[in-house]
């Protein structure tokens, strides 16, 4: 049968758009949940990612050739990164397939439960901004993930109503900024 | 989730504001954007203030931390995701080298309360008509600018701010005050 870890490779291969709802929960180095966060996400391959957070407040994080546009409603300001500059634009960077798992990751199978398998994502380099990655996968679908940094923190993403494959307009994907906000580019 | 939902208030008179220097101890979570003649970033930030130290923790988007600052009177430490460590008896020019600029610490700890920090002159802004109407002033070169207050149980404290001082805007949202005693 097909190792965790192959599904897991060809699930991220196969599907060409998704959207899900998540929610996001992050939990500090002592274990007690910190914030809760709620909103939408897309994902048009190949690198094609917005996440859009609207509780308890409106943030987007947008991924499109090769930059990372981080907009906060309430601070009216867009910051625009190359994306491998952009600290915390992991999830983005594995599931649009930017990043192949397997040159950059040492992947390890993480067994199944409630239906879900899991496969840990260790990152190669030294210099990662992040400890580990887990991602779970419901059949070939998209269930969970979750994100360790290097300080103990914990951030827990679980998908509801995943959709794949279906059509997706591309301005989800394109960021114009509303008037009177800021953007600021890095040279 | 609903304790992120505190009301908003009415903003409050000189002497209110006062009664928050008797706070020992207090934690913010918010968001802050900064910009630089140079750069510009946002991030979500917690700011835990003690007795003896202070820490902030710096967020990325996913809730993955960037960065934690610990300072205390004349001693700062900074660590970053990457692992970059430093540590430094002077903590302006430590946030000048790890974050590009420098804003002082021991003021900006009564800033964000709408306080001016205590033995520096200070200058309040009158709004345009005259009456202290307004929690801004001016210290130390920097400009203070108040849009909008909160209440945490018997306390009120900024929601908005705009702290402007050396070619730096500083713009923090308070998304959560609590205070201890």
């Amino acid at each position: 049968a097909e190792s965790p870890v192959d599904r897991l490779m060809r699930s991220i291969d196969s599907s060409k758009t998704l959207q899900a709802d998540f929610t996001q929960v992050s939990v500090d180095e002592l274990g007690s949940p910190r914030h809760k966060a709620t909103g939408v996400f897309y994902l048009q391959k190949p690198g094609k990612f917005r996440w859009d957070y609207a509780k308890p407040y409106k943030q987007q994080v947008i991924t499109s050739n090769g930059k990372v546009w981080f907009y906060d409603v309430d601070l009216e300001q867009v910051t625009v990164k190359r994306m491998d500059k952009a600290i915390g634009s992991t999830p983005a960077l594995l599931l649009t397939g930017q990043v192949s798992l397997k040159d950059n990751f040492t992947l390890e199978q993480q067994g199944e439960d409630e239906g879900i398998t899991w496969v840990k994502l260790l990152p190669k380099g030294e210099e990662s901004t992040f400890k580990y990655v887990t991602i779970g996968l419901q059949g070939d679908v998209l269930s969970g993930m979750e994100l360790a940094d290097n300080f103990g923190q914990l951030t827990r993403i679980y998908f509801s109503n995943v959709k794949s494959g279906g059509k997706l307009d591309p301005a989800l994907f394109e960021f114009t900024a509303p008037k009177g906000v800021d953007v600021f580019e890095d040279q | 989730c609903s304790w992120l939902w505190q009301p908003d208030a009415v903003m409050p008179g000189g002497a209110e504001r006062e009664r928050l220097r008797a706070v020992s101890g207090w934690v913010m979570e918010g968001r802050i954007a900064v910009r630089t003649p140079e750069d510009a970033w946002s991030a979500n930030l917690e700011w835990r203030h003690g007795a003896s130290e202070d820490r902030m923790d710096l967020n990325g988007p996913f809730a993955q931390r960037a960065a934690t600052i610990r300072y205390s009177k004349n001693f700062i430490s900074f660590e970053s995701a990457d692992g970059d460590r430093a540590e430094s008896g002077d903590p302006e020019a430590l946030l000048r080298e790890r974050l590009g600029f420098a804003v002082p610490l021991e003021a900006l700890r009564h800033w964000v309360l709408a306080l001016p920090a205590p033995d520096q002159a200070f200058t309040p802004r009158r709004s345009s008509g005259g009456a202290d109407v307004s929690a801004d002033f001016d210290q130390a070169g920097w400009s203070l600018r108040y849009d909008g207050f909160m209440q945490e149980g018997q306390w009120t404290a900024p929601r908005k701010m705009v702290i402007q001082g050396r070619g730096v805007v500083l713009k923090l949202i308070v998304d959560r005050w609590r205070f201890d005693g």
